[in-house]
């Protein structure tokens, strides 16, 4: 076999161990035991060799004239090696000696074995089909035949010669192949079915006699088997070059079919029929002639083959060849053997080994001395076998190697065209966006956009600096005793006034139309919240008396707007007195940037049209026509308009600034809420626009401040409710 | 025993069929193989995927009144396997020598072949003698007179061929397959017990060479 597999140079821990497993470590010079145990196993080796070397006394006797034969004639460098080699087959002789006597002494029950055997089973599976197809009369004869045949065999093994019994053999082959051609029972079968036959008689009895029959003790099969092993191995040295074989040693394919060519003829030692070992001969050499293929370039010719096979044979170094050539030979259906593929390639291997077994320096081309230098070892050509598979080990890495790389190579192609794909669409998508959006924008109206840009107008601090006036209530606030109020009323009073311009768009269609607050109130805000009002309107809980005072603390400020919603949040004065702090630092963040917002969108949004009137009267006046009429309802109304900006609300941590003080207390929610009132007027625009519309009318009507703070006091109450949810 | 099967088979009249080996001898490359492959599959050069080997090939050359299958086992050529030849022409029917015009050495070989065949062979062999690359004419060295009658003299059958051209190839086989015996009786016989015999004596003989 390939010797560069065999030896590895990873020593394991286990192999310094003693080999009994003791778990001491073990010495080479030992045996790879430790002390203890080599001891031990010296003594039971004395005890053995005492016992050996009584048996190997008789068997050297016995033959005494093999011994003296070979060392006249053999090789006397080897002649050491040889006899080594000798005893070793001596004692094997012995034992197998004893066993065939022992099975002689049973058939009956080798017999019955046989029938058991599971590879005679697969056999008996593998023709089911062929004796289903001939029907049962013709099973039933040929196993007749084949335990008749059995028989006859088992008989003569101890007592005939091996040629004999091969004799006999081939003659039962040809009695059965006679006996189909005359028989009745195989009328019907075609003469392929009968070559099926014949070669199931032939597997089935080779399969049960193939102890008796395999390397028998009475021939030298074994001797012979040891001595071409030695030869072949001698001649581990010689490489394809010297055999004149054409061998492409660079390609991994070729090697592969060389591995798969040495694999087969290895495996012709563990079939049995004769015939699977003709099969492992031909699968062989067709792996060399696929290999040859390869190398040559086309159909080899058995000027290419011969040397390939020789050179397989010579690095597989086969078990038993010899034994295995001469069974087959001996018990293969003669026809077979003599022609057909498989005996051609059979000639071939007998070729081979018969060229191994008289190789010379002449049929190397290689001078005399030379080849006995190398046989002796002394030498080792330098391109051996070994050096040629390692660098063919080494180059069949590379090219796994490339090929990975190229593959990878591949892939990576792949994913750049993938990815410069994907860059592709996106760009494509982008522009189908870019001009489906720029469509979209040219189609809608530009009105909306002066709209959103009040939301940015939150941030800008010039604008919100022209608004100091609506802070003078700070000034105020200490009246009201408080700081947090103070502040609270800045807040709030932004929020509210805002509110109002907002709600007053709201309120004002139901006012005009003069159609009862439901209507307004469905259209302006859910159902639910209208029945709570209406509860709470009956209830009249105390938040209703503080509502009621708050409308007083706004008619009392009706001078000043700011007055009037300092007092709509006083509800929550206490609960935020401790944030007093916080709220002082924001103060003008909340003042400033809210402040704006009530210009604009009285200067800048849509209402601009239609509020420019309210603008110029300064909000209130639009309202009081409203609500002198009708107190109640509006105020109902009232409460349920801030329940906007109470569900919306709830976005209130949000806005940074205002957060602290939202936690707790809706009013300050309020003026957060104002940007989204803003999105809501832009959302709601039309129904603004149509509520807004009645505006002038009402503005027309009304113009005291009185309705102006009742609307005011109003959005106190409606804020106060809010506060109670 | 090659042609047993072939010759037991129930066909029937005047449509048998008769299995011959044959054995190509010769020294390598003067196109032993190049003839099997013009001869069986026609090609030269122009190898197809299927045709892995030439060493191996069998063909049928249909005659009136039979059919005969060659089955044709090629040798390698090369001087140091010349010990080899008897175990491939053993049990062969038919042989065809090579030699290549163009190479007096080959022709010098080929008698030696047919010197062999003769003395070591079955007696009733057909030997034929080939003097390949004929296309090559410009370049000979073998005269076909020469070569004419050396195959008189030894009883051979003689065409120059040309496994380029096909000249000849068909013909050869042809004059073969009418020349051999058809009698079942003649080829069938023995060959079975005695082919294998000799298989035996030489490889009992192969060790006794080099060991004892």
């Amino acid at each position: 076999m390939y010797a560069i597999k065999t030896p590895s140079l990873r020593i394991d821990e286990a192999d310094l161990k003693c080999k009994n497993g003791c778990g001491f470590y073990g010495n080479s010079e030992w045996g790879g035991y430790c002390s203890k145990c080599h001891r031990e196993h010296l003594q039971r080796e004395r005890q053995r060799k005492n016992i050996a070397h009584s048996s190997a006394h008789i068997s050297e006797r016995e033959h005494g004239g093999d011994n003296a034969k070979s060392s006249v004639a053999g090789f006397s460098k080897f002649e050491e090696k040889k006899r080594q080699h000798l005893k070793k087959t001596k004692l094997l002789k012995i034992f197998r000696k004893s066993s065939s006597a022992r099975d002689s002494g049973r058939p009956e029950q080798t017999q019955e074995g046989a029938s058991k055997n599971p590879e005679l089973e697969k056999l008996k599976q593998d023709h089911q089909e062929l004796f289903s197809n001939l029907g049962h009369r013709v099973e039933h004869d040929v196993h007749k035949h084949i335990s008749s045949f059995y028989k006859a065999i088992r008989e003569f093994v101890d007592v005939e010669t091996i040629d004999e019994l091969s004799e006999k053999v081939q003659n039962l082959y040809q009695v059965f192949a006679k006996r189909m051609d005359a028989s009745s029972n195989y009328i019907n079968v075609t003469a392929e079915q009968k070559e099926m036959l014949l070669d199931y008689i032939e597997k089935y009895v080779m399969t049960c006699l193939y102890r008796l029959l395999f390397c028998p003790a009475s021939t030298n099969d074994e001797e012979k088997d040891l001595l071409i092993q030695d030869r072949i191995r001698q001649l581990n040295w010689v490489n394809a070059k010297h055999l004149g074989c054409i061998i492409n040693e660079t390609q991994s394919e070729v090697w592969d079919l060389v591995y798969t060519a040495i694999t087969d003829v290895l495996g012709m030692d563990s079939a049995k029929a004769p015939q699977d070992k003709l099969n492992c001969v031909v699968r062989c050499c067709r792996n060399i002639f696929l290999l040859l293929q390869q190398s040559v370039g086309g159909p080899a010719s058995a000027d290419e083959f011969l040397p390939a096979l020789i050179f397989i044979v010579l690095k597989a170094n086969p078990a038993r060849l010899k034994s295995n050539i001469n069974y087959i030979t001996r018990f293969c259906n003669a026809s077979r053997l003599m022609s057909g593929e498989g005996g051609y390639y059979f000639t071939n291997l007998c070729c081979a080994v018969s060229f191994l077994e008289n190789l010379t320096a002449e049929s190397l081309n290689i001078p005399a001395d030379e080849f006995q230098q190398y046989m002796s070892g002394k030498v080792v050509p330098p391109n051996t076998w070994e050096s040629a598979l390692m660098m063919c080990e080494g180059m069949h890495l590379m090219y796994e190697h490339l090929a990975i790389l190229d593959d990878l190579r591949k892939r990576h192609v792949c994913l750049i065209q993938g990815t410069a794909a994907l860059k592709d669409d996106i760009s494509k998508f982008k522009n189908d966006i870019a001009t489906k959006v720029e469509a979209v924008l040219s189609r809608t109206p530009l009105t909306i956009r002066p709209k959103r840009t009040p939301t940015d107008l939150d941030s800008e601090d010039p604008t919100c600096e022209s608004l100091p006036p609506p802070i003078v209530p700070q000034i105020i606030a200490p009246q009201v005793g408080s700081d947090a109020i103070s502040q609270k009323i800045l807040v709030s009073e932004t929020e509210s006034s805002q509110e109002i311009t907002s709600r007053q768009d709201l309120f004002l269609p139901s006012s005009t139309s003069s159609i009862p607050q439901s209507s307004s109130q469905d259209y302006l805000s859910p159902s639910p919240v209208f029945g709570l009002s209406n509860s709470f309107d009956e209830l009249a809980t105390p938040d209703e008396i503080y509502a009621a005072q708050e409308s007083l603390s706004f008619v009392q400020g009706l001078t000043a707007v700011n007055y009037d919603i300092d007092l709509s949040d006083l509800s929550a004065d206490n609960s935020y007195a401790e944030d007093l702090a916080i709220t002082d630092s924001i103060k003008p963040d909340v003042s400033l940037p809210l402040e704006p917002k009530m210009n604009e969108d009285v200067s800048s949004s849509l209402l601009d049209t239609n509020e420019s009137p309210t603008a110029g009267g300064l909000l209130p006046s639009p309202i009081k026509p409203v609500l002198s009429e009708e107190y109640k309802g509006f105020s109902a109304q009232g409460w349920q308009i801030p329940s906007i900006p109470c569900n919306t609300g709830d976005s209130l941590p949000t806005i940074s600034s205002q957060s602290v003080v939202a936690h707790s207390s809706e009013p300050i929610s309020l003026p957060l809420t104002n940007s989204e009132r803003k999105d809501y007027k832009v959302a709601s625009e039309i129904n603004d626009a149509n509520s807004v519309s009645g505006l002038p009318v009402e503005g027309s009507g009304s113009s005291s401040q009185m309705e102006d703070t009742l609307v005011k006091a109003l959005s106190g109450v409606m804020s106060t409710f809010d506060r109670l949810f | 025993m090659a042609n047993r099967g072939g010759a037991q088979r129930p066909n029937g009249g005047p449509g048998k069929i008769c299995q011959f080996k044959l054995v190509l001898l010769g020294e390598s490359a003067v196109g032993k193989s190049s003839l099997v492959l013009r001869f069986v599959k026609g090609q030269f050069h122009e190898y197809q995927e299927s045709t892995i080997g030439a060493a191996f090939l069998t063909q049928t050359v249909c005659l009136e009144d039979t059919t005969v299958k060659f089955e044709i086992w090629d040798t390698a050529g090369q001087e140091r396997y010349h010990s080899l030849a008897p175990m491939y022409y053993r049990g062969a029917q038919a042989a065809i020598v090579v030699y290549d015009i163009t190479n007096q050495d080959t022709f010098g070989r080929a008698k030696t072949w047919v010197k062999e065949l003769q003395r070591q062979a079955s007696p009733n062999i057909v030997i034929a003698l080939a003097g390949n690359k004929a296309d090559l004419a410009n370049k000979r060295v073998v005269e076909y007179d020469e070569a004419q009658a050396y195959a008189e003299e030894n009883g051979l059958l003689f065409m120059e061929t040309s496994a380029k051209t096909a000249m000849n190839v068909n013909e050869i086989f042809l004059a073969i397959a009418k020349k051999l015996p058809k009698n079942e009786q003649v080829s069938g016989a023995g060959s079975s017990g005695q082919t294998r015999r000799l298989v035996e004596s030489e490889q009992q003989k192969a060790p006794g060479n080099c060991c004892k």
